[in-house]
């Protein structure tokens, strides 16, 4: 009870500076939530992000905005920053229809639209057949002088297109809040490292440890009191973060993949603990515990898809990060956002995960009553 | 210049501030090549598989799909007609294959259990097919006389666009930010000598600046030697960690490496500037000093994009002034105008603000510091 009490004080007298972190971090946290992207929940072409600019200005270039109105998606950006969105793809075709299109076109001279987009990619393909389609039809339609109207009637024909079914079971979209919860991972793997670190420290300082190693409760006791009342502390900070979530996304988040999730969750945040007490053991000093802190918790988020997705990384570079547990979190994740059903045959994958994290939760913890009772012999 | 020396050796003594000048950006943009060093977002057009059920099948749609190229060389796609609808099916709801052609009384099925860019590509090009047989369906009831006529000039396809290069590299990989970001940071870094120097010379922040401060050399002289010193020291780092990623990690930058330089010793400037402006500005240990620097640099890095590269867009456009007033946004801004656009001007505008600012953080400092005297710590 006195560790317990202890612990809290310790907490107490930095309540100011972590308070700071963990108001920047829910506040980092806000922000990227803001900058993601909702989806939708049924079957969808997907549409290229397109920024138009019309020089020309005819009837003819009116229509070929009015039929692209169904199959792309415009952006209304300025000219200026143009450049800016299309580097962060917030569009992928810049199109500008050159002052004289029209006439040319229809005099069957050469002529085209101007795009900038990155080449050979399946945006740019598939905006230049979008174009084409329209193009070619009204070119037939011209050259034979098939009908007066033809942009009506090419729409007419538009129509016709093939239908498209889905399984019954498939495409219930959780994708905004499975991105949230693998930012968690590194929010709380900083969080804790720092803050925990920081209360850790504070016990380690040789003249504590050696007024503690006189008095009567043992060595072990105390490691294992120390890491309850973490894991209490860690605990409490997840649901900051769980609650921030259910307030962002109170629509979607009532489903019974949230609850897998949050226990995967609270898995990964007791093994983060165990594996920063772990560090704490090996080292002494404030800022050496501090600085691993934070090369391992933003370096391993890099690598193990925390940030960008595990599909679109280097299969080599995986199998190091299998290490870490975020691999393992965020692979769960994956795997929770994607399944439809749910008993232990389906989940089985995400059970093994989930032992992974539990079996390296363990050996942390023997580590580091391993190594904290040889330090104390040193001593001695 | 004594002074100026000593501390050089003072500081290459103090290992923490050393390893996060130096050693944390090196270390963290080794992660960034191991995740995603030579990765691009951006899916490149290919082959797409496309099935049709043997079952359900139309022979004439699976020629015309056989014979669509992406170039010369590459069709568009590779069209598997052996398996039945009740075996694609299945496929299907194992998630081995994204979608199935079948057709039934005259009408086109595409079923798949996602969208998707293979997705939208089939459905377009199946698409495309029913409505030109629609179309000459139509000449051929209105108008039979023009069908010849028509169907060749629907056989003689046309492109109507052409790609641009001029502007900005449209090339650019926009995952490099994450890296221009870690210089920045780097930079933001130097923000831990400020507040040594300011632990080091108020005299109610250590007892070494006790001793210092009872010394006659003039205060001002010994911030100017200070912070020179940290300067030395820490663009050494960021010249380090610069060659280091363009030359052992070949990140992509601009060719100009001059100019790249030049940013890393604005953007060290900057913060030990900014470092030593919020030291005299937070009163306390010098430990919670640099526990409040470090999280701050660490939050205006990541307003500048290196955490999630999508923040940087976000704040870019929609509270603009803070990528103007935030040192980290404006190096990674700077070093992404010479990556993208080549642009000069851009690149010097972000470079002088920066300057401005640092200025300001030093007049700050130096307003806090001046008139500070103790007649007893």
């Amino acid at each position: 009870m006195i560790v317990f009490k202890l612990y809290w004080k310790i907490i107490k007298k930095n309540a100011f500076v972590f308070v700071v972190y963990l108001g920047i971090f829910l506040l980092v946290t806000i922000l990227t939530a803001q900058s993601l992207t909702r989806n939708n929940t049924k079957y969808e072409d997907i549409k290229v992000r397109v920024a138009l600019y019309d020089e020309d200005n005819t009837s003819l270039t009116k229509n070929i905005k009015d039929y692209l109105y169904d199959y792309v998606v415009f952006k209304d950006i300025d000219r200026n920053k143009v450049d800016d969105a299309f580097f962060y793809r917030e569009v992928e075709v810049i199109a500008i229809i050159p002052p004289g299109f029209t006439d040319k076109f229809l005099n069957n001279e050469e002529v085209s639209i101007n795009i900038k987009v990155l080449p050979e990619s399946t945006k740019a393909f598939t905006f230049e057949q979008i174009i084409n389609k329209y193009l070619n039809l009204v070119r037939v339609y011209q050259n034979n002088n098939l009908v007066s109207d033809y942009h009506s009637e090419i729409k007419e024909i538009l129509k016709q297109e093939a239908s498209v079914t889905l399984p019954e079971t498939t495409l219930e979209n959780y994708t905004i809040v499975h991105f949230f919860y693998n930012y968690v991972a590194y929010v709380v793997f900083a969080l804790i490292s720092t803050i925990m670190g920081s209360i850790m420290v504070t016990l380690k300082s040789t003249d504590i440890r050696r007024r503690n190693n006189i008095g009567r409760l043992s060595n072990r006791k105390l490691n294992l009191v120390l890491l309850l009342c973490n894991t209490l502390f860690g605990v409490g900070l997840l649901s900051v973060l769980i609650l921030l979530s259910f307030i962002l996304y109170k629509d979607s988040i009532f489903n019974i993949k949230t609850l897998y999730i949050i226990i995967n969750c609270l898995i990964y945040t007791i093994t983060i603990i165990s594996l920063t007490y772990f560090i704490i053991s090996l080292f002494e000093s404030r800022q050496t515990v501090g600085a691993i802190g934070n090369v391992l918790s933003l370096g391993s988020a890099f690598i193990t898809g925390v940030f960008i997705p595990q599909e679109f990384m280097n299969k080599g570079i995986l199998k190091l990060a299998q290490f870490f547990p975020n691999f393992w979190y965020i692979k769960v994740n994956y795997y929770i956002a994607e399944v439809t059903k749910f008993n232990f045959r389906v989940l089985q994958p995400a059970f093994e995960a989930f032992l992974v994290q539990i079996i390296m939760t363990v050996v942390f913890i023997i580590l580091s009553l391993v190594i904290s009772k040889r330090k104390q012999l040193a001593e001695l | 210049m004594r002074i100026y020396f000593t501390r050089l050796k003072c500081l290459l003594r103090d290992k923490g501030n050393l390893f996060w000048a130096i050693i944390f950006p090196i270390c963290l943009g080794t992660f960034f090549y191991l995740g995603f060093g030579r990765l691009t977002m951006d899916s490149m057009i290919d082959t797409v598989d496309a099935y049709v059920a043997s079952d359900y099948t139309l022979d004439i749609l699976v020629k015309e799909m056989q014979e669509v190229k992406i170039n010369n060389d590459k069709p568009l796609f590779n069209v598997d007609v052996s398996k039945s609808k009740d075996e694609l099916e299945q496929l299907l709801l194992d998630n081995k294959i994204k979608g199935y052609i079948y057709i039934e009384n005259d009408e086109i099925v595409y079923r798949v259990n996602s969208s998707g860019l293979e997705q939208t590509i089939t459905k377009s090009f199946l698409d495309q097919y029913l409505q030109i047989t629609t179309l000459i369906i139509k000449v051929n009831t209105t108008n039979p006389d023009k069908l010849l006529d028509v169907l060749t000039d629907l056989g003689n396809q046309q492109s109507y666009v052409k790609e641009i290069l001029a502007g900005s590299n449209p090339k650019a990989n926009r995952l490099n930010i994450y890296f221009y970001a870690l210089i920045a940071m780097a930079c933001m870094y130097g923000s831990f000598w400020g507040v040594g120097l300011v632990r080091d010379i108020e005299a109610d922040n250590s007892p070494l600046a006790a001793r210092v401060n009872i010394t006659p050399t003039h205060k001002f002289k010994l911030i100017i030697m200070y912070f020179l010193a940290a300067l030395t020291l820490h663009f050494f780092g960021n010249v380090v960690l610069v060659l280091y990623l363009k030359y052992l990690l070949q990140v992509e930058f601009s060719n100009n490496l001059a100019l790249i330089i030049l940013t890393s010793f604005v953007g060290t400037i900057g913060g030990i500037t900014f470092g030593s402006f919020i030291a005299v500005l937070v009163t306390g240990s010098p430990e919670k000093k640099e526990g409040i620097v470090n999280v701050i640099s660490l939050f205006l890095s990541f307003l500048s994009g290196l955490m999630v590269l999508e923040v940087k867009y976000f704040i870019d456009h929609n509270i603009p002034i803070l990528g103007y007033i935030n040192p980290a946004s404006l190096l990674t801004d700077s070093l992404y105008s010479l990556y993208y656009y080549n642009s000069i001007s851009r690149y010097f505008t972000r470079l002088a603000i920066l300057a401005v600012l640092s200025i300001v953080f030093i007049i700050g400092t130096y307003i806090k510091m001046r008139g500070n005297r103790y007649d007893s710590v």
